[in-house]
């Protein structure tokens, strides 16, 4: 055998045992045993920081229930995102959890469970389907908290809007949230929006060059920046420090350890946090429950943008500014050093 | 070559100079008036040329690398992500040696992630030459491994704040060499500019080739110079916002400087960069005339990893954070730059201050719409289509030139 075939062969079998071995990691080969609860998740993008701490919240539910998990991640592809689905159906489920990357386009794997008798929930995100049944945050009160807390530290003046990727529809959502509060200051003339704009992907860098050149087209005038999320309000706060302008109010969401660190320094006014242990153990006991066959203790009804009514879960988020810095230290989510790394005048109370 | 025209008498085109590069320029002078005067005349305000430098800065040290890296008729998709990988790797060693290195963090952090950039690249650049596997499959597994790892080996979390010294690299408010080091720059720049005109025609000629037109050679060593000492005013002229210090030349265009400066070099003055072109231009008449071809794929890509490495310094420095998102889709920007700026696909053409030039509009365009107040989705729609145009534009000037 020449060279080049022996290390093609080399290779191929490296690969084979490395795929054969991520399968026994995710879900511990075909063998599972029929009688216990097969929950299956697909996930839109399993690389977010926070994605694991939702998967932590479900097993905390499925693991002493001894359910079994299995997950898929669809890489940010909805086309990707249906296969997965299907694939996981294939594989047997008693209840499917998707975090959907695209609240139509997975509709045609929505029908599929459908019709394999599998009771679909619809994870943190929206799926245009009376088949679904909703688990999430409240994205409406996210917006509205976000304002709100930011009304706060600043009543009137010149604000910026710097929102999510704008191919994404939960930003109008959270939008909403933010418009039932400021509307009518902005009516009323207290509040001038001198600037909007989406920032691609969230990307924090291109966030921070938006913010440069909106500090540059409003010569510094600006009052206060209402951030979606802590990606974005991360290079806002780079584009404000470079005008020597950090501690001005500013906005996010999500809880990034970073950005609480900023806001027990006085260099941000709220972050929008959503427990997410929470929202996985939720949805992992409302999926035990469908799976059962019983219905989800505590939900209400959910109106989709298209207008379609769905049962739903909606839990509420928390607005984190220096006041109640506590409650993150409380669930573990942050190590008090970490938060209070390099606070030395006006601690808030968590950290003194 | 046209040079040898110029001997009897003179005309513009075929006076020993590169057209196109002179075409970008002024491409790039139209676009800065247009949007000068859209804006409302804050686009060539000396902030807004500040924010434009290091805005332009990432994108223009990769696409230093792409030139040599599509030349030589290979394609780099993995840059946009090794930039994250880096970033993020980058902020994970400030972190976890900080204790331990205590003022040294930053160097030592800096040295990590150039080798890291590296050694990435000269790994892909091994799998293309000596493994035979293309060089689009290689690199764009490289893009979905390393935007990858740059979440695995942190859960994705944001790493900041980082070193302070480090953050000077980025630029930021205290990331510039003042009002006395900036002129200081600018006359060593303006006498090298000078030395290299000078020392050029006197060589030209020792071996008696055709010389630029006295008038021609002056008109371009005057514009480059003016060039240089407007810029360094302006950045003069460009105060920090609480103390009113004049913030002078950002430490980031320094880099930048240095490598536009170095990989000219490289690519048209060492042997290193006549057998890129040499490849990039006849691959096989480049084998039979000896050039270990392998060698060379296996350099091309350490070098462009390199200088990924190197910005990956500069936006880590400037967002005070390593995320793991940085950098997404960014291999497109610095492609479309190296295209925009006249680099063939094709292979075997392509000058690194084109692709710099063309870094340059993409950026000018952008951050003018953004003054503008232009929606993102539009922003990126006439992107797409400048890029179309600047390309089509500049195959149409050159098959009029090669009848």
């Amino acid at each position: 055998m020449k060279r080049e075939q022996v290390a093609a062969l080399l290779a191929s079998g490296a690969i084979a045992a490395a795929t054969f071995g991520a399968f026994g990691v995710a879900s511990a080969g075909p063998g599972y045993a029929q009688d216990k609860p097969r929950i299956c998740v697909s996930w839109r993008h399993f690389q977010e920081e926070r994605l694991k701490i939702d998967e932590a919240g479900m097993a905390s539910v499925l693991d002493p229930a001894g359910a079994v998990y299995v997950s898929a991640d669809a890489q940010s592809d909805p086309q990707k995102q249906l296969t997965d689905v299907e694939s996981l159906l294939t594989g047997g489920c008693n209840a499917l959890i998707v975090l959907a990357q695209d609240s139509k386009a997975i509709l045609p794997a929505i029908e599929a469970a459908k019709a394999a008798g599998v009771p679909t929930i619809a994870y943190d995100a929206p799926i245009d389907s009376p088949d679904a049944t909703f688990v999430s945050f409240d994205n409406v009160a996210v917006g509205r908290l976000m304002a709100e807390a930011m009304l706060a530290a600043k009543p009137t003046g010149n604000w910026v809007l710097i929102e999510g990727d704008a191919s994404h529809p939960i930003v109008n959502i959270f939008r909403a949230g933010q418009m039932e509060v400021l509307q009518p200051l902005i009516d009323k003339g207290d509040i001038k929006i001198v600037a909007q704009q989406n920032i691609e992907n969230w990307k924090p860098d291109v966030a921070q060059a938006t913010m440069e050149q909106i500090l540059t087209q409003q010569n510094n005038a600006v009052d206060a920046v209402l951030a979606m999320n802590d990606g974005t309000s991360t290079g806002v706060a780079s584009a404000l420090a470079s005008q020597g302008m950090l501690g001005i109010p500013l906005s996010g969401q999500d809880g990034d350890r970073v950005v609480l660190n900023r806001i027990a320094k006085g260099e941000q006014t709220v972050t929008i946090w959503k427990n997410s242990f929470a929202l996985g153990a939720a949805a992992a006991q409302a999926a035990l429950d469908m799976a059962a066959g019983q219905p989800v203790a505590g939900a209400a009804t959910f109106t989709t943008e298209s207008g379609i009514d769905q049962p739903a879960l909606l839990l509420e988020p928390v607005a984190v500014t220096r006041d109640n810095l506590q409650v993150v230290v409380d669930a573990n989510w942050i190590p008090k050093e970490e938060l209070c790394l390099g606070v030395t005048s006006n601690p808030p109370a968590a950290c003194q | 070559m046209t040079t040898l025209a110029v001997r009897n008498g003179w005309s513009l085109p075929t006076a020993g100079l590169d057209v196109r590069l002179l075409g970008a320029l002024a491409v790039v002078a139209v676009i800065w008036l247009g949007l000068h005067a859209l804006t409302g005349g804050l686009f060539l305000t000396a902030r807004n040329l500040f924010n434009l430098s290091l805005q332009v800065t990432v994108v223009g040290v990769m696409t230093c690398g792409m030139v040599l890296v599509i030349v030589s008729r290979h394609i780099d998709l993995s840059v946009g992500s090794v930039l994250g990988f880096v970033g993020v790797f980058g902020a994970l060693v400030q972190i976890g040696f900080a204790d331990v290195l205590g003022a040294q963090t930053w160097w030592v952090a800096v040295l990590a992630m150039l080798a890291a950039g590296a050694s990435i690249g000269a790994l892909q650049g091994a799998l293309i030459a000596y493994g035979g596997i293309p060089s689009f499959v290689v690199t764009l597994g490289g893009l979905l491994f390393f935007r990858n790892a740059a979440y695995f080996i942190n859960k994705g979390e944001t790493i900041a704040p980082l070193d302070p010294t480090f953050q000077l690299l980025g630029g930021g408010l205290q990331g510039s060499i003042g009002a006395f080091w900036s002129w200081a720059v600018c006359a060593a720049a303006v006498t090298a500019v000078l030395y290299a005109a000078w020392a050029g025609r006197r060589r030209r000629r020792r071996f008696e080739i055709a010389t630029r037109p006295l008038p021609v050679e002056a008109a371009v060593t005057g514009l480059a110079v003016v060039g240089i000492v407007g810029y360094t005013a302006a950045m003069n002229a460009y105060a920090q916002p609480n103390s009113g210090v004049a913030m002078g030349l950002p430490i980031p265009v320094l880099i930048l400087g240095a490598v536009v400066l170095s990989m000219s070099v490289l690519a048209t003055r060492r042997r290193f960069g006549r057998h890129v072109f040499a490849y990039g231009g006849n691959p096989d008449a480049a084998v039979l005339a000896g050039v270990d071809t392998r060698r060379l794929t296996l350099k091309i890509f350490a070098l462009m990893g390199l200088l990924v490495g190197v910005a990956s310094v500069v936006i880590t420095a400037r967002l005070n954070a390593g995320a793991s998102a940085t950098g997404t889709m960014t291999e497109l920007n610095v492609i479309a730059a190296a295209v925009i700026g006249g680099t063939s696909l094709a292979g075997g053409a392509g000058r690194v201050a084109g692709a710099v030039l063309g870094a340059i509009v993409m950026q000018s365009l952008e951050s003018g719409m953004i003054l503008m107040g232009v929606p993102s989705p539009l922003q990126k729609m006439v992107l797409a289509l400048v890029l179309i145009l600047a390309v089509w534009i500049d195959m149409a000037i050159r098959r009029a030139r090669t009848p």
